[in-house]
């Protein structure tokens, strides 16, 4: 065959490749239309651009369900020449991060930002979020490292702009922060990309012979280039050791923006790491050492440190980066059967997490704007006896992140606990005793600083002023829905977890 | 004579890698950091484009190494962008005085 004809070839593969796209066109297209619509209305624009937003997601989900359904009955594929791969497992994981994208679509009418100065909002921010999910969707599919590296940094460097938008002396040190520590982990994450593209010959990741030269057969450079590689994973993990610009990124961003970082990107890398576990040798018990490792020092650097902090958002940073711990424990051993487990505690986390920031918004705007620290815990005293269901759905959102029943969050640590107890029978391995017993008596830790807060409301006097009742407003009614929607599904998860778990046991890693 | 191989070009790439390291944890400039930052990605460049060589069938390492030329600049834009946004604030881009969030 003649060059030109092999160009032609490969062009139509692309062509027909790009049918499998569709998700992503849409994203595509919901960014392209909010960016034309933000230069194109001048006022009373931030309900129109939220729902271009809201709309943009809806029907990437209802694609990404469609593409659930097809590609559970054709078998797993890689498509534009072998950069992306698609099966059940990465279908359902873009499914999951739309869902968590349309949950921030619904917290952000309640920051404080989106209330105050409705039509000077930045329109910026929506179709940023859109490009968070674009590069999301693609770490989960992405199959070579070229594509792994271009789509997390397409979620990077929107982020550090997110981290922004609040316009403010606070934000701005955040997003410098969050830039500079970020390109760094990137700047290092790339060194061993091409350490493993010199060992291996290939950036294509995955194949019988490449798994071989990785993770058979390992010398003190594939540690190396492994290790330098880790790093920019573990930092958008926000995992030991390079956990530390956590709290200082969620105190100073919009709380919408911190949940979606608290969930979005962290379970993107996720998918990718679970990917790369499942290739782990069976028997070779040095990999389970070195992630093992990981999570039992994110779990006791999070766990511990949030004992001491006096603001909600620094101490909801220190309870994420805990739980990232515990989602590490669950890659321990790339087995199937840690999949529906895994699945099912990032589903548990992300509804608490989404309901504890929806909430630090609602009291933060109750507070007031003339608060200079509307995110200090002491400002929940004796809150309880004013703002009964936002109290009561907090302490919802904090036992189930703890794992406390009747709650979500039991099962989810129940599971997790189970998983790693057969990971001991099958390994005979004592480490993996040693971690149990570690996040078990970590989550009862874990307890009194979840419980900080609703101590506070509830057992406390009030001493501050509580500020004047104002007439309930629309934003207070939808507040209202929003938080009893997020605990009841807290509540109805715990008793009927076959919603969910019907669709996770089918899902199979390709 | 001296040949140029492989470990000379890895020499250098690790020398740079090293520089940039060093640069990103003394400066207390935040465009000096940066700078420090693009040597990482040049030396990981350098990398990609000398094993590319013994790549036999495609220039995979090459091509990487264009694309990561993109990104470096993007990034660089976001973040002069970000240190302007910051100087308004607190009229210094030396990282260590920019301490308002507690640690």
């Amino acid at each position: 065959m003649k060059p030109h004809n092999e160009v032609v070839v490969f062009l139509q593969s692309l062509y027909k490749d790009s049918a499998l796209l569709m998700p992503e066109w849409v994203l595509c297209i919901t960014f392209l239309g909010l960016f034309v619509a933000d230069l194109w209305f001048k006022k009373q624009r931030i309900w129109l651009l939220w729902s271009l937003f809201a709309g943009g997601l809806v029907a990437t989900m209802i694609v990404t369900i469609l593409q659930f359904n097809s590609c559970s009955c054709q078998f797993e594929q890689f498509f534009f020449a072998k950069m992306l791969y698609l099966d059940t497992f990465g279908v359902f994981f873009k499914l999951f991060l739309v869902g968590a994208t349309l949950l921030t679509a619904f917290l952000i009418p309640l920051s404080p930002t989106f209330r105050a100065k409705e039509n000077f909002f930045r329109g910026e921010y929506f179709y940023l979020i859109v490009a968070v999910l674009i590069g999301a969707y693609l770490v989960a599919m992405a199959q070579h490292l070229l594509m792994f590296y271009l789509a997390l940094e397409l979620i990077s460097i929107a982020s550090y702009l997110l981290v922004g938008f609040n316009f403010d002396k606070k934000s701005a040190e955040g997003s410098l922060k969050y830039i500079l520590f970020g390109a760094f982990s990137s700047a290092m994450m790339l060194y061993g990309m091409s350490l493993l593209y010199g060992l291996t010959g290939t950036l294509q990741v995955g194949e019988p012979q490449w798994i071989t030269t990785i993770f058979k057969t390992p010398t003190l450079l594939h540690y190396l280039a492994l290790s330098f590689f880790a790093a920019g994973i573990l930092f958008k993990l926000a995992a030991f050791p390079f956990h530390f610009w956590t709290p200082d990124i969620y105190e100073s961003a919009p709380s919408p923006v911190v949940a979606f970082f608290s969930v979005v990107p962290k379970a993107a890398v996720l998918a990718f790491v679970f990917r790369w576990a499942s290739w782990f040798p069976s028997g070779q018990l040095e990999w389970v050492y070195a992630v093992g490792f990981i999570a039992v020092a994110t779990m006791l650097v999070g766990n511990l440190a949030a004992f001491w902090q006096d603001n909600i958002k620094r101490l909801l940073a220190y309870s994420s980066i805990g739980q990232a711990g515990f989602l590490l424990a669950m890659v321990l051993v790339g087995k199937d059967f840690n999949l529906s487990s895994l699945l099912f505690y990032l589903i548990s986390y992300s509804i608490a997490n989404f309901l504890a920031f929806a909430l630090v918004d609602i009291f933060a705007h109750f507070f007031g704007q003339q608060n200079e620290m509307p995110y200090a815990i002491e400002n929940y005293k004796g809150i309880g006896t004013v703002k009964g269901l936002e109290s009561v759905a907090f302490l919802l959102a904090m036992l189930s992140l703890a794992g406390i029943p009747p709650l979500v969050g039991f099962s989810a640590k129940l599971l997790l606990y189970s998983t790693l107890w057969e990971n001991y029978h099958l390994l005979a391995s004592q480490w993996i005793l040693w971690i149990l017993f570690l996040s078990v008596f970590l989550s009862l830790v874990a307890l009194f600083y979840y419980l900080k807060v609703p101590y506070q409301t509830f057992f406390l006097p009030n001493t501050s002023a509580i500020p004047l009742e104002r007439p309930s407003t629309f934003y207070d009614v939808y507040a209202k829905v929003l938080v009893l929607i997020l605990s009841l599904a807290l509540l109805v998860l715990f008793f009927a977890p076959n919603i969910i778990m019907a669709a996770i046991q089918q899902i199979k890693l390709g | 004579m001296l040949t140029i191989n492989l470990s000379h070009y890895l020499i250098i790439a690790a020398a740079l890698f090293c520089t940039g390291i060093f640069l990103c944890l003394t400066k207390r400039n935040t465009i000096a950091i940066l700078i420090g930052i693009e040597l990482m990605l040049n030396a990981a460049n350098l990398n990609l484009v000398a094993f590319s060589q013994y790549d036999p069938t495609k220039l995979q390492g090459t091509t990487s190494a264009l694309f990561v030329m993109v990104v470096a600049a993007a990034e660089t834009a976001v973040a002069l962008a970000i240190i302007i946004n910051t100087y308004q604030y607190y009229q210094t881009i030396d990282p260590q005085k920019i301490n308002s969030l507690k640690n």
